[in-house]
């Protein structure tokens, strides 16, 4: 659950998302920046324009902390949440996660579970050439 | 009803209007008995030129405004005529009679006899208390204690024992004597027996009650020139200022007739002070009987204590049940009558002494030498009116003559009273303070007459206003010259000085009532005055009782100046309701209140022009943390919204209320879809309702907004240095606003 005393970002939480989002080179935070140009030309349409910005990493993450904010999920989430819409993995999502709920939320966040990799077949047991058959 | 109908109808027919105009320029030369082409008076209230009819019509209605204040003073003078009235009444009726009464009590012996019976219960449990002498003197003898030795005290004490038999005869024979002394006196000058109030002096009879005649006399001479209170020139000019009307009377006239109207309440307050000067004198008296009346009873007690004049017994035994007090206070009151006496002989012969001057005085040269101010003042022909108008402010003092005898006596009454026993003199003084405060109250009220007129001057504009009577609109120019000028005025100074021996603790008091406070706040014209009462209010009310006075059009300039200078202290700012007052604004432009105004163009630079200041002037010198505290309504206006610059725009963006985000969002869009046009040829038009809104809409124009940043850029060249600078601030801004809309902090 998302704290209570919090209802809004403050500018300094803001600051804190643009520094992150330019430590970990997600994407721009400056709508006239060149990267930002550089993003928006490959869109044709005016529609892809503004899907493409509202898709960028910083807005992502500003709609994630809103919907916490409001209560519709927890600090908890935000890993998975992150992870899912950065595209990003699991130790990434988790370390940014991590640093907006200290830093912002002043919470702590669970790891997430560790990929399961796939089980190796256990190869079937060789036939004992030195047991005699019971017979 | 019917002639109400008839009057209505009478009115809607405009023929009718014309047959009265008709009839004006008949009657009007017969009304005011004037010569053609010579400006003539009407009742004395103005001066008009035969058939100026607009000077008539102004004439009028310049004597209808000062009828709101010629009414309250009116009032106030009749409740003062039938205040003297009515204690010349009780004075000429009562007063000799019943303390007649009382002084004969006083010296009556007789009564004195009555009280035997309870004496002589005290006088047994003196006789009981000699046991405990007796027990207490042996003991002290076993101890060796000199002063109570039985050698010494043992003879004293049989001796009083006896005499404590006899206190009562002795007390009664001491008041005998001291009566008799009083009566001796009294009788030298034919004083009494019955009649303490009418002496014969000089073959003549003097008779206290002559003051209630004088005064009497006086008010019936004075009683017709209440009229003076509506006859008096109506020149609205003169009326509030010093300057002189056309009829030649000099103002200001409203502190005038306020004169005439205290003139009836000096007179009441001079009654009064006759009146209560009598019976404390008779009370005196009373007193003294009751006094002595309990200090006989007491006398055994005291009778005994004689015999043991220690330390010890003055403990047991303090006050009047000591010998040595009851001795000094037993004198002192049975002697009291003889000064007591002599000061009302004084005060008989001296009224009758300066009644027989005053006589001589009206009747000879000397009285004419003095002049029309004084001693015929009242009796003038003059018809000029300013000398007549002269006469009657100087009534007032001109009665101080014929008023001389009767203050003369009641005087000498006055210091008689004050040189008795302690406790009556101080009575006297708490009756003296008291008149002082009545008369001072009176003074208070006239003025509040007068303010409760410029009250209902202002009511009637306003309902007048609201009725489409267009044709005031006229005189409204002639209010507000009266109002501002009845607040310059010296009365206000005047009745400061008035109320200052008011004592403190009623002013405290009274003070817990809110309309006292406000007149009381009506009265200050001292800035340390001013400053107290800002700090009272604060802690009564808070900023909002300031703010509620500093609103008010009643509360003085001087005390605004202290309540803004408070609010300002206590708030860090000034309130939408204040800034935005045009008085306010007009008192802020005074030099002395440069600071404050200084504090207000901190918060509303948009008033520089207000001020005659520049916008520049105002924001020169800003910091963010200034600039945060500009007042949302300031940021709404483009130009103070360009003065800002991108680090001003930062610190709102940054710390700035929603309020001011909302105004700097909506002077963006103005400015985007402004330059725009100018710039790109093309509007950009973003919907600032709200954050939301806008930050959807420059996603959509990003680009077109970030080709006008550029173009202010880079812009055409040819074009000044002063305008390019000012287009590179500009784009900027629209830089420092873009990041801020994107990263969501606007």
């Amino acid at each position: 659950m998302v704290t209570e005393h919090k209802k809004s970002l403050s500018q300094e939480d803001i600051d804190f998302i643009v520094d992150l989002v330019k430590m970990y080179n997600l994407g721009p935070t400056d709508p006239f920046s060149p990267e930002m140009e550089e993003i928006l030309s490959k869109a044709k349409t005016e529609e892809e324009r503004i899907e493409i910005i509202n898709n960028l990493p910083f807005n992502k993450i500003m709609d994630r902390l809103k919907e916490i904010l409001e209560g519709k999920f927890s600090v908890k989430d935000l890993p998975t949440l992150l992870k899912e819409d950065l595209n990003i993995s699991n130790f990434l999502a988790e370390k940014i996660g991590k640093e907006i709920a200290q830093n912002i939320f002043k919470e702590e966040v669970p790891q997430l579970k560790k990929e399961e990799e796939p089980k190796k077949p256990t190869p079937p047991p060789s036939r004992d050439i030195y047991r005699e058959p019971i017979e | 009803m019917f002639l109400f109908s008839k009057v209505k109808s009478f009115g809607k027919k405009k023929s009718y209007l014309l047959l009265l105009f008709c009839g004006y320029l008949v009657l009007f030369p017969i009304l005011i008995n004037a010569q053609p082409s010579q400006p003539e008076e009407i009742f004395q209230v103005c001066k008009v030129s035969w058939l100026d009819i607009p000077g008539a019509l102004r004439c009028i209605g310049q004597y209808l405004i000062t009828l709101f204040f010629r009414i309250p003073v009116f009032l106030f003078a009749m409740f003062g005529i039938l205040a003297s009235l009515l204690l010349i009444g009780i004075g000429w009726i009562l007063v000799p009679s019943i303390v007649n009464f009382l002084i004969s009590l006083s010296l009556n012996t007789e009564f004195y006899n009555l009280l035997s019976e309870q004496w002589g219960i005290i006088r047994n449990l003196a006789l009981s208390l000699v046991i405990l002498f007796l027990l207490i003197i042996g003991l002290a003898t076993i101890l060796g204690r000199t002063e109570y030795h039985a050698r010494k005290t043992l003879v004293r004490l049989v001796i009083i024992v006896l005499l404590v038999s006899f206190s009562l005869t002795i007390c009664q024979k001491i008041i005998e004597i001291g009566n008799s002394l009083t009566l001796y006196i009294a009788d030298l000058l034919k004083v009494g027996p019955t009649d303490f109030f009418s002496i014969k002096f000089d073959d003549k009879s003097i008779d206290i009650r002559n003051i209630y005649e004088n005064l009497w006399n006086a008010l019936v001479s004075h009683f017709g020139n209440i009229a003076n209170i509506f006859l008096i020139d109506g020149d609205l000019l003169a009326f509030f200022t010093e300057q002189e009307s056309a009829t030649g009377v000099k103002g200001p006239i409203l502190f005038l007739i306020g004169l005439i109207a205290l003139s009836y309440w000096i007179f009441a307050f001079i009654v009064a002070y006759v009146d209560i000067v009598l019976i404390v004198f008779g009370i005196a008296f009373f007193v003294r009987t009751a006094y002595l009346i309990a200090l006989i009873f007491v006398s055994p007690i005291a009778f005994l204590t004689a015999a043991l004049p220690t330390q010890e017994i003055r403990s047991v035994f303090p006050g009047f049940l000591n010998w040595d007090n009851w001795k000094k206070e037993f004198l002192e009151w049975v002697f009291m009558g003889v000064p007591l006496i002599i000061w009302l002989l004084i005060a008989l012969v001296l009224m009758g002494g300066i009644q027989s001057a005053v006589s001589q005085l009206q009747q000879s040269a000397i009285s004419n030498q003095i002049g029309t101010g004084i001693v015929a003042g009242v009796q003038s022909s003059e018809t000029n009116p300013e000398s007549k108008l002269r006469e009657e402010t100087n009534f007032t003092f001109s009665q101080l003559i014929t008023f001389m005898p009767v203050i003369a006596a009641a005087v000498a009454l006055h210091i008689g009273v004050k040189t008795s026993h302690s406790m009556i003199k101080g009575m006297v003084e708490g009756i003296t303070r008291g008149i002082g405060a009545m008369v001072t109250s009176a003074a208070v009220i006239t003025g509040a007459a007068l303010t409760a007129g410029a009250g209902a001057a202002a009511a009637g504009f306003a309902a007048a206003r609201a009725g489409g009577a267009g044709i005031l609109s006229a005189l409204r120019s002639g209010l507000k010259e009266g109002v501002t000028t009845f607040g310059k005025a010296t009365l206000r100074r005047g009745l400061t000085e008035i109320t200052k021996p008011i004592p403190a603790e009623i002013k405290e008091a009274a003070k817990a009532i809110s309309w006292v406070r406000r007149l009381d706040a009506g009265l200050i014209s001292e800035k340390d005055q001013a400053e107290k009462y800002a700090e009272e209010l604060y802690k009564a009310e808070g900023a909002k009782g300031l703010e509620r006075e500093i609103l008010r059009t009643s509360t003085p300039r001087i005390v605004k100046e202290a309540l803004l200078r408070k609010y300002l202290k206590e708030e860090k700012t000034l309130s939408d309701a204040i800034i935005d007052n045009p008085e306010i604004q007009k008192l802020l432009m005074r030099k002395e209140n440069e600071n404050l105004q200084k504090a207000v163009l901190k918060v509303r630079p948009d008033l520089a022009p207000v001020f005659r200041k520049t916008l520049q002037d105002a924001m020169a010198g800003m910091k963010p943390t200034d600039i945060v505290k500009i007042h949302p309504k300031a940021l709404e206006k483009r130009a103070v919204f360009m003065k800002l610059g991108a680090a001003g725009l930062r610190a709102i963006i940054r710390g700035g209320t929603e309020k001011q985000k909302s105004a700097i969002r909506e002077n963006y869009a103005k400015l985007v879809e402004t330059l725009s046009i100018r710039y790109l040829g093309a509007p950009i038009r973003l919907d600032y309702s709200s954050s939301g809104a806008l930050k959807n809409d420059f996603f959509r124009n990003r680009r077109q907004i970030m080709a006008l940043i550029n173009t202010l850029r880079n812009p055409p060249p040819g074009l000044p240095a002063r305008r390019q600078a000012v287009l590179q601030a500009l784009a900027d801004e629209l830089e420092e606003i873009g990041i801020a809309i994107f990263q969501r902090r606007l």
